[in-house]
């Protein structure tokens, strides 16, 4: 038996790799185009995350990600045109699943957990918006006298939202859910990616309840006391 | 660079991620609407597309 063989000689001995399988030399060629992508994504995405976080700049996550996206899926065809890309596929795959669960996320998702009702009775209050992350949220905005048009943003990650709003005023709502369903007053829509935008009362006097509801997966009704 | 036989299975997955995230890049951007509803046909498309590149791919190895 020839122990004495070499990789990057064809003949020595035994042939140890078998046809289609990388030498040595080529899974080390590929291990660091695969740490030299990995590194910079990294890098790239720890700045980001900490400027966001250590700074006013608001880093624009659901813009960015499906760019890197793209930027993945080019490096995939590129190096495919060459060689096997799997380990590329798996980073392409990860970057999907954060792209589709970033867009169906509400914009202004918060990390709270379990039930929370909101009642605010002025319309700073009520303008300030609402975020929860998972559980139920109920925002009452019956007791609102509006004096001039308003709009109120409430976001909730996972569960049940309802919001409770004054009888008679004129009302612009859009509501829509990533999955799940959505109920304003008497419309309906359920499904993948619900939505409802529409104006009720509209040829009612007065200042304009504007309401912009969003919830990734779960419910929103939006209902009259 | 020794192996330098396309990889087709990678071709298919590469071209898939340059969609997907060309239409969320312009859903985010308000260029285009992507509708929620047709993202899981969109996704069980561009999975079997891969699935049948691969299967073509390994075919055309065996020949």
């Amino acid at each position: 038996m020839n122990t004495d063989w070499s990789p990057t000689e064809p003949g020595g001995g035994a042939e140890p790799f078998a046809a289609g399988r990388p030498s040595p030399d080529e899974a080390t060629h590929r291990r660091a185009w695969d740490q030299v992508l990995g590194g910079v994504l990294l890098v790239v995405a720890g700045s980001l995350w900490l400027l966001d976080t250590a700074s006013d700049v608001s880093v624009p996550w659901r813009t960015l990600l499906p760019i890197a996206l793209v930027v993945v899926g080019l490096a995939t065809v590129i190096l495919a045109l060459r060689r096997p890309a799997g380990e590329l596929i798996g980073t392409g795959v990860f970057l999907t699943v954060l792209v589709v669960v970033s867009a169906l996320a509400p914009a202004n998702l918060g990390f709270t957990i379990g039930e929370r009702s909101e009642r605010p009775s002025t319309l700073d209050q009520a303008t300030e918006g609402y975020s929860h992350g998972i559980g139920s949220l109920e925002v009452d905005l019956e007791r609102l006298e509006l004096s001039e048009s308003i709009t109120v943003e409430v976001g909730l990650g996972i569960g049940d939202l309802r919001i409770v709003v004054p009888e008679e005023v004129p009302l612009d709502v859009r509501a829509t859910a990533g999955v799940g369903e959505v109920e304003v007053l008497d419309r309906r829509s359920s499904g993948v990616g619900p939505r409802v935008e529409e104006l009720f009362d509209d040829d009612n006097d007065g200042p304009t309840l504007r309401i912009d509801a969003s919830v990734g997966v779960g419910q929103i009704q939006v209902v009259r006391p | 660079m020794n192996d330098s036989k396309p990889d087709f299975a990678g071709l298919g997955f590469g071209m898939f991620f340059i969609v997907v995230g060309a239409a969320f890049t312009l859903h985010q951007l308000d260029a285009w609407e992507l509708q929620l509803s047709y993202l899981l046909p969109l996704v069980l498309i561009g999975i079997g597309v891969s699935m049948l590149v691969g299967w073509a791919a390994s075919a055309r190895r065996e020949q």
